[in-house]
C-alpha cells in the first residue's frame, strides 16, 4: 500500500510544458499545480507546494501565463496567486473576489476575472494587484477571449455572449449563441467558437461568431448530451471537445461529427487540453472524484499514446509555450 | 456543594432570562404526584418486532447510560456509547453514522417503528436529535431488509419512546449550560391513568457556537509541513450559532383490556448557522430544517395472537441559503401504513407484516414532484427448541417500487445457548438499498437509471457472562462480586452496484453503480462490574473494532480504489471507560480512538488517528423531598486538535453542566 506520495521534484528555471490544474476537492484545500514536461514525458506533481511550502488553497480552477509571471485562480479559496515562472515562488495574491474562474490579461497594465456568482466581471490592476473595477454582467460569467481590443466574455446563465470595451470596461454589444454558453475558443480567421449548455428544451450548440459580432454558425447536439470543454490546436484550425466521448471537428466544417474520435468507454473524462510539443490530446479522468486523475494522451488520429497520474480532479491544462 | 449549586441555579436563571428575550417560548407544566392512589394503569407495549431480531448482534442503551448525555444530541450518545462511526461536521452541524464500513444512508433511523430517514437523500442528521427526548436506543447491528426494507444494509438505530408507566403525574426539568454559549431546558411531564397515558416533552436550546478551535492543517501527507497545533493561534468559530426547538407529545389509551390506541406526534424547528470550512471565507451560510411527524397506532390482543395497525406521516423542509446563492427549499414528505400480525407462544412465534408507503419531494429548482409507491409484504417464522436453548427463525420480505418487484430478501437467524451463560448468534440476510430521490433525479445530475444496491450480510457472535462472589480465607461471602461479561462478533458483507457520485460534464455529477464492496470485521465488547455489596461499584468497558471495508470490483478503468479501505472509514476503533459509583455519587472517564480514515480513494491523501477524552461527575440527592441531579461531563480533556471531516474544526476542551430535577 503507498502511504505516501511521490516527492516533488525541482523543476528547471523557465520551464516550457503542459501546467496542469488539479482542482482537489470542494473545501478540503488539496489543489495542486502539477506540471507535464512532453520532452521527456516526466511528470512534477505538486510544484506550488514544492517551492511555497503550502498548498494553493481550494479548488484551482484555471492558470494563465502572462509575461514573467503565473496567475492561478483559486476559485473557493476567492483569490489569485501569483508565481515567478522562475524562481517558482508566490510573489503576491489578488483578494476580494467572490467566486473567481478565469483570467485574462487584456493590457499590460489589465486583466478580466469571470466570477461564478458576482453577476460580474472583475477588472485587476496588474501594476497594483488590486481590484480597480467591477462590470456588471447577470449571472455566472465564465471563459473569456480578447480579439481586436474587445473582451467577449460567456454569461452562462444567459444566451449570450458579452462584449467589453477594454479601454473604457464599457459592454458595448451581447451576442446571441444559444442558452448558456461556457466555453470559447478563436480560430486563425478570429471567429469565435462557443460551446453552450444549452437548457431543457434548448439544445446545447455550438456556435460560431465572426468578426462583427454576428452568428454564422450554429450547430445543435441532441437532447440529453453534455458537449462540454472545448480546445483548439496550436494552428487554430482544429477543435476538441468532450461529449461523454472525444470529438473533433475542422474550423472549416459546417456539421457536428457523425462519430468520436475516441470512445471514452469506462473512463470518465472530465477535461481536454491541447499539447503542442508532441500534437497530442490530452484528456483527463478523474475517476470516482476522490483519487488522482489519469490523463490520457492521444495523438490527433485518436490512437492512445499513453498515461500519467495527477492529482484530484485534474480540471485545466495550461500549454506555457514561451 | 450548596454554594456550588447556587451559583450554577443563578447561571440557569440568569440563561433564562436571556432566553425571554428570544422568541422561544414555553410552559412550566404542574404537577401533583398523586402517591397514595394505587391505580393499574394502562400498559401499552410498541412493536413486536424485536421478538424476531434473532442471531442479531444488539447494544441495547438504557436511560440510566442516555443519562450522561441528556444535553447531547444522538450523535453524541453514539460516538461515546456505541461503535458506530459519527462523521460530524462540527458542533450541531450535520453528523450521520457509519455502521461496519457502511455511509450515511445504509443506517435506517427507526423512531417506534418507523423510518426516519429522509427520501431526498437517505439520511438523518443525528444532531437533530435530543438524546433528552429519547428513552432508550437499540442499535442493531447488521443488515435487516427483511423487516425494515431498503436502506439498512449497515445496521439499524431503534429510538424508542416508552410513556412512564408510573400512576400519576410527573415532571422531570433539564437545566443545561456549556461551553461557547450554550443553554438549554428540557421538560418532561408525564401522566398515567387507568385509561389514559400521556406525556409532553419540550426540549429548546440555544448555542452561540463559537467553539474554540487550532486551524490545523489535518489533510495528511502535508510534506513535512507538520505543526504543533499547540503552536497555532486559537481561533473561534464564526456562523456557527443554533437554535433547536422540539415538542414531543405521546398519547396512550386503553379502549377495552385488550385493545390500546397510542399517538405520536414530534414537531421541530432546527435553525443553524453554518460555519466555514478552515481556511475558506464565510459565506454566511444559514440551514433551516422544520419536520412534523404523526404516527398512530392500534393494538388488539386475543391470547397468543396480536394485531396492530399503525401509520405514520412525516414533513422535513429544508431551507439553505448564503450570500452566495439564493435560498433552495426541499420539501419531502412520506406516508406509511403497516398491519401487522403476531402469534406469540414460548415455542413457536409467527408474523406476517403489509406495508404500504408513498414518499414525495419537491425541490425549488425542480420543475415537478418526485414520488415513489411502495407495497411489501413480509413475514417470519420462528421456531424455540428445548425450552429455548435453541431459536432459529426464518423470514422473507417481498417489496413492489412503483409496481416493479425487488428481488425476494430472506433471512435466517439462530440462537443457541451453549450453556446457561454462553451463547452463539448467527444470521444471514440479503439486503438491498434503493437510489434515493436525489440519485435519481436531481435536476442535470440524477440518473432515472440506477439499479438498487444489493447483498448478503452474515455474522456470527458468541457471547456470555460468569459472575462472581468473592469468599473470605474462611469460605464465606464477603459481599464483594464480579460481572464479567462479553461478546466477539466476526461479520462479513458483500454489496454489489455501491452507488457513487462521479463526473458527468461541466460542474455536474452523477451517481452510477461503481463499487463492489466487501466488508468485514471483528467487533469485541467486554463489561468487568466490580461491587462491594452495596456501598460501591465499579464498572471497567469497552468496544473494540476492526473493520476492513475494501472496493473489490469496480466499472472505472485502472480504478486505483481497488481492493483499498473507502474513505472515511477507519479500520481501527476503540472505546474504553471506567465509572465508579458510590451511593448517589458516580464518576465515569471516557476513552474513545478512532483510527486513519483515508480520504482519497487511491489512498493518496489521509486523516490521521486520534484519540479523545472525557470525565462525567453525576451526583443526586433530596431536597424537599425531590430528586435532584448534577453532572458535569467535560469533553476533549487534553486538548486533541482533530477532524473528522476535512478541514472542518473540531472544538477543544469544553464542559456540559445540568441540573435535573423530578418532581
Amino acid at each position: 500500500m503507498q502511504l505516501v506520495e511521490d516527492i516533488p521534484q525541482v523543476p528547471d528555471s523557465n520551464m516550457l510544458g503542459i501546467l496542469i490544474a488539479n482542482e482537489g476537492n470542494f473545501q478540503w484545500r488539496n489543489a495542486s499545480l502539477s506540471f507535464y514536461n512532453p520532452i521527456n514525458g516526466s511528470v512534477q506533481p505538486d510544484i506550488y507546494k514544492a517551492h511555497n511550502g503550502k498548498g494553493i488553497g481550494d479548488v484551482l480552477q484555471s492558470i494563465c501565463s502572462f509575461q514573467d509571471k503565473l496567475y492561478l485562480v483559486v476559485n473557493n479559496s476567492q483569490k489569485i496567486s501569483i508565481l515567478n515562472t522562475k524562481t517558482w515562488k508566490e510573489t503576491n495574491t489578488i483578494t476580494g473576489f467572490n467566486s473567481p474562474r478565469y483570467f485574462l490579461p487584456v493590457s499590460s497594465q489589465k486583466a478580466y476575472v469571470s466570477d461564478l456568482y458576482e453577476n460580474a466581471v472583475y477588472a485587476v490592476n496588474l501594476n497594483t494587484f488590486q481590484i480597480s473595477n467591477k462590470i456588471a454582467i447577470k449571472g455566472w460569467t465564465e471563459e473569456m477571449v480578447l480579439i481586436n481590443n474587445k473582451a467577449f466574455v460567456c454569461g452562462v446563465e444567459s444566451p449570450f455572449v458579452y462584449v467589453i470595451n477594454i479601454a473604457n470596461d464599457q459592454i458595448i454589444d451581447s451576442i446571441y449563441t444559444g442558452y448558456g454558453p461556457q466555453y470559447m475558443r478563436q480560430d486563425f480567421a478570429n471567429n469565435i467558437w462557443v460551446l453552450s449548455n444549452g437548457k431543457a428544451p434548448i439544445l446545447p450548440s455550438l456556435s460560431k461568431i465572426n468578426l462583427a459580432g454576428e452568428l454564422v454558425l450554429q450547430l445543435s447536439f441532441a437532447s440529453g448530451e453534455t458537449p462540454r470543454r472545448l480546445e483548439i490546436n496550436e494552428q487554430k484550425n482544429q477543435l476538441f471537445w468532450l461529449n461523454k466521448d472525444l470529438y473533433t471537428m475542422n474550423v472549416s466544417d459546417t456539421l457536428l461529427p457523425a462519430h468520436a474520435l475516441v470512445k471514452a468507454g469506462n473512463k470518465n473524462f472530465y477535461t481536454l487540453g491541447y499539447e503542442p510539443y508532441n500534437k497530442e490530446i490530452l484528456v483527463s479522468d478523474a475517476k470516482d472524484y476522490v483519487q488522482r486523475s489519469e490523463v490520457f494522451r492521444y495523438d490527433l488520429s485518436g490512437q492512445l499514446k499513453g498515461s500519467f497520474h495527477t492529482h484530484i480532479n485534474t480540471g485545466n491544462f495550461y500549454a506555457r509555450t514561451k | 456543594m450548596s454554594k456550588s449549586l447556587g451559583v450554577f441555579i443563578c447561571v440557569c436563571i440568569w440563561n433564562m432570562a436571556a432566553w425571554a428575550a428570544k422568541p422561544i417560548s414555553f410552559a412550566m407544566v404542574a404537577s401533583k404526584i398523586d402517591t397514595n392512589k394505587l391505580l393499574q394503569i394502562v400498559k401499552v407495549s410498541g412493536t413486536r418486532y424485536p421478538q424476531f431480531y434473532t442471531g442479531s448482534k444488539m447494544l441495547f442503551l438504557d436511560s440510566n447510560q442516555l443519562n450522561p448525555f441528556q444535553q447531547q444530541s444522538i450523535a453524541g450518545v453514539l460516538a461515546f456509547k456505541s461503535p458506530v462511526f459519527i462523521k460530524s461536521y462540527g458542533p450541531g452541524m450535520l453528523a450521520t453514522p457509519s455502521f461496519r464500513g457502511g455511509n450515511a444512508n445504509h443506517t435506517a433511523i427507526i423512531w417506534n417503528g418507523f423510518n426516519l430517514q429522509n427520501p431526498m437523500n437517505g439520511q438523518v442528521d443525528l444532531n437533530h436529535i435530543p438524546s433528552f427526548l429519547i428513552d432508550n436506543i437499540d442499535i442493531q447491528f447488521g443488515s435487516q431488509s427483511v423487516l425494515f426494507g431498503s436502506g439498512n444494509i449497515g445496521g439499524t438505530v431503534h429510538l424508542n419512546n416508552q410513556i412512564n408507566q408510573q400512576a400519576g403525574h410527573h415532571v422531570h426539568v433539564l437545566l443545561g449550560n456549556g461551553s461557547f454559549g450554550t443553554n438549554l431546558i428540557g421538560v418532561k411531564y408525564n401522566y398515567g391513568g387507568a385509561k389514559w397515558q400521556i406525556a409532553q416533552k419540550l426540549f429548546v436550546e440555544h448555542a452561540e457556537n463559537n467553539f474554540a478551535f487550532k486551524p490545523i492543517d489535518a489533510l495528511q501527507p502535508n510534506a513535512g509541513l507538520a505543526v504543533d497545533p499547540n503552536t497555532l493561534p486559537t481561533q473561534y468559530a464564526e456562523n456557527a450559532q443554533r437554535k433547536n426547538k422540539v415538542w414531543l407529545q405521546e398519547f396512550a389509551f386503553q379502549i377495552s383490556e385488550k385493545q390500546h390506541i397510542q399517538i405520536r406526534s414530534w414537531l421541530q424547528s432546527h435553525e443553524r448557522n453554518i460555519p466555514p470550512s478552515l481556511h475558506s471565507v464565510n459565506q454566511y451560510a444559514q440551514q433551516k430544517d422544520e419536520s412534523a411527524k404523526l404516527m398512530f397506532e392500534y393494538s388488539i390482543k386475543q391470547k397468543a395472537y396480536e394485531l396492530q395497525a399503525r401509520a405514520a406521516h412525516f414533513i422535513d423542509v429544508i431551507s439553505f441559503k448564503n450570500n452566495q446563492i439564493k435560498e433552495s427549499n426541499s420539501l419531502a414528505s412520506s406516508t406509511t401504513a403497516f398491519i401487522d400480525q403476531f402469534y406469540l407462544t414460548n415455542k413457536f412465534q409467527w408474523h406476517g407484516s403489509a406495508m404500504i408507503q408513498q414518499n414525495r419531494a419537491t425541490l425549488r429548482e425542480a420543475n415537478t414532484p418526485w414520488q415513489e409507491d411502495k407495497m411489501a409484504l413480509f413475514s417470519s417464522v420462528k421456531i424455540q427448541l428445548f425450552n429455548q436453548r435453541i431459536k432459529q427463525q426464518i423470514s422473507i420480505r417481498q417489496e413492489w417500487v412503483n409496481g416493479t418487484a425487488i428481488p425476494l430478501m430472506p433471512a435466517y437467524g439462530a440462537s443457541y445457548k451453549l450453556s446457561p451463560n454462553f451463547y452463539i448468534d448467527g444470521n444471514v440476510s440479503r439486503n438491498y438499498r434503493l437510489p434515493t430521490f436525489n440519485d435519481l433525479h436531481w435536476p442535470n445530475m440524477g440518473n432515472p437509471n440506477l439499479k438498487p444496491e444489493f447483498g448478503w450480510n452474515q455474522e456470527l457472535s458468541i457471547h456470555g457472562f460468569k459472575s462472581i462472589n468473592f469468599k473470605n480465607y474462611k469460605g464465606g461471602y464477603t459481599g464483594k462480586s464480579a460481572l464479567i461479561s462479553g461478546n466477539i462478533t466476526h461479520f462479513n458483507k458483500h454489496i454489489h452496484n455501491w452507488i457513487i457520485w462521479v463526473p458527468a460534464g461541466g460542474n455536474l455529477s452523477t451517481p452510477m453503480n461503481v463499487y463492489q464492496v466487501w466488508s468485514r470485521g471483528f467487533e469485541l465488547s467486554w463489561q468487568i462490574r466490580l461491587r462491594n455489596r452495596k456501598k460501591s461499584e465499579i464498572i471497567f468497558s469497552g468496544m473494540h473494532d476492526y473493520t476492513q471495508t475494501t472496493n473489490q470490483a469496480s466499472t472505472l478503468i485502472n480504478d486505483a480504489s481497488l481492493g483499498k479501505q473507502l474513505i472515511y472509514t477507519p479500520r481501527i476503533k476503540h472505546q474504553m471507560q471506567v465509572q465508579w459509583i458510590k451511593g448517589n455519587f458516580s464518576i465515569q472517564y471516557l476513552y474513545n480512538y478512532i483510527g486513519t480514515r483515508f480520504v482519497s480513494s487511491d489512498h493518496s491523501n489521509w486523516l490521521m488517528p486520534f484519540s479523545l477524552h472525557g470525565i462525567n461527575l453525576s451526583k443526586k440527592w433530596n431536597w424537599f423531598s425531590k430528586n435532584w441531579q448534577t453532572q458535569i461531563l467535560v469533553n476533549n480533556l487534553f486538548n486533541t486538535s482533530y477532524q473528522l471531516i476535512v478541514n472542518q474544526a473540531m472544538p477543544l476542551v469544553n464542559y456540559q453542566l445540568s441540573l435535573n430535577f423530578k418532581l
